[in-house]
């Protein structure tokens, strides 16, 4: 035990190299190969997971804090800000299948990913629908009671 | 004292270090996605002038009482109608309402539509009120017409 790591015995100093170096070159291989789903896609991923459901999350606050204000008789617009770009993808928010599923969806076309986000039950007294695209100048929820 | 550059010993202090910065810099990574995490939505509820509708609304409606109770007391001393009386009244409230607001930035219109009474001794007292009410303040529009007010308790 005391000799542990002075005790070169059981590999030449040779076959240590060329063990080192093919591990290595095995090591950097892999990273290559897979440099772009590690250092681009993963993180790229997280960011528009954290992202879309933050989106999806703004329009459920501001649709609930409308709902509370809402005047029986009357109309109210309002205009929001969201970001053009998710990650590297834009994104389309997708109020249609709130009626139905009680859910606000946020979807980017390129990739294909989603994320679901609840209304909690609003569209159920309210009918609420529409989509709007992040790369579109204005944004705007109106409601409007004689409709 | 040993030489700095001929003294090899140490390796574990050296691993160490690595290891505490490899663990800072994980550390770091987590605590910029959790700032990234949540900024829209909160900016969302902090933005939406939602107590500042409310609190028009609310501030109408308790003027709409204390302004009928007024003009029925200035009557006893007045020729001047019920109706008359709280129309004037009315207005001055929409101006001072008017000039608070645009203080914040914001334009708002509170305008009288008519006055109801329900028994129809409507130069002695009045039931009901409707008013117009709108809010701008540059991202957010609302209008209440008519908002109901029923003034007498």
């Amino acid at each position: 035990m005391k000799n542990l790591f002075k005790d070169e015995k059981g590999a030449s100093l040779l076959f240590e190299y060329i063990l080192v170096t093919l591990i290595c070159i095995g090591f950097f291989m892999t990273v290559t190969l897979n440099s772009n789903e590690i250092f681009i896609k993963t993180p790229n991923e997280a960011v528009m997971q954290d992202e879309m459901s933050d989106v999806g999350n703004m329009m459920s606050t501001m649709i609930t804090d409308m709902y509370l204000v809402l005047p029986p008789n009357g109309n109210i617009d309002t205009g929001y800000r969201i970001p053009e770009k998710v990650g590297r993808e834009n994104y389309v928010i997708n109020a249609n299948i709130a009626y139905t599923n009680q859910i606000i969806e946020v979807i980017s076309a390129s990739s294909g990913k989603n994320v679901r986000v609840t209304i909690g039950g609003i569209a159920r007294t309210m009918p609420i629908n529409g989509t709007a695209s992040s790369s579109s100048t204005q944004h705007v929820i109106s409601y409007d009671s004689t409709r | 004292m040993e030489s700095l550059k001929d003294d090899t010993k140490g390796q574990w202090i050296a691993l160490s270090g690595l290891v505490i910065s490899l663990i800072l810099i994980g550390l770091a990574a987590l605590a910029n996605q959790a700032m990234l995490a949540g900024y829209h939505s909160s900016n969302a509820a902090l933005e939406f002038p939602k107590e500042n509708i409310r609190e028009l609304n609310l501030h109408t409606k308790d003027n709409a009482r204390i302004i009928r109770d007024l003009s029925l007391s200035i009557n006893q001393t007045s020729n001047e109608t019920v109706p008359v009386i709280f129309e004037n009244l009315f207005d001055s409230y929409s101006d001072q309402v008017k000039k608070l607001h645009a203080v914040h930035g914001e334009t708002v219109n509170v305008s009288l539509v008519s006055i109801n009474s329900t028994n129809g001794t409507y130069n002695h007292d009045i039931d009901m009120i409707l008013v117009n009410i709108r809010y701008n303040d540059g991202n957010t529009y609302y209008a209440s017409e008519p908002e109901m007010i029923e003034v007498r308790e």
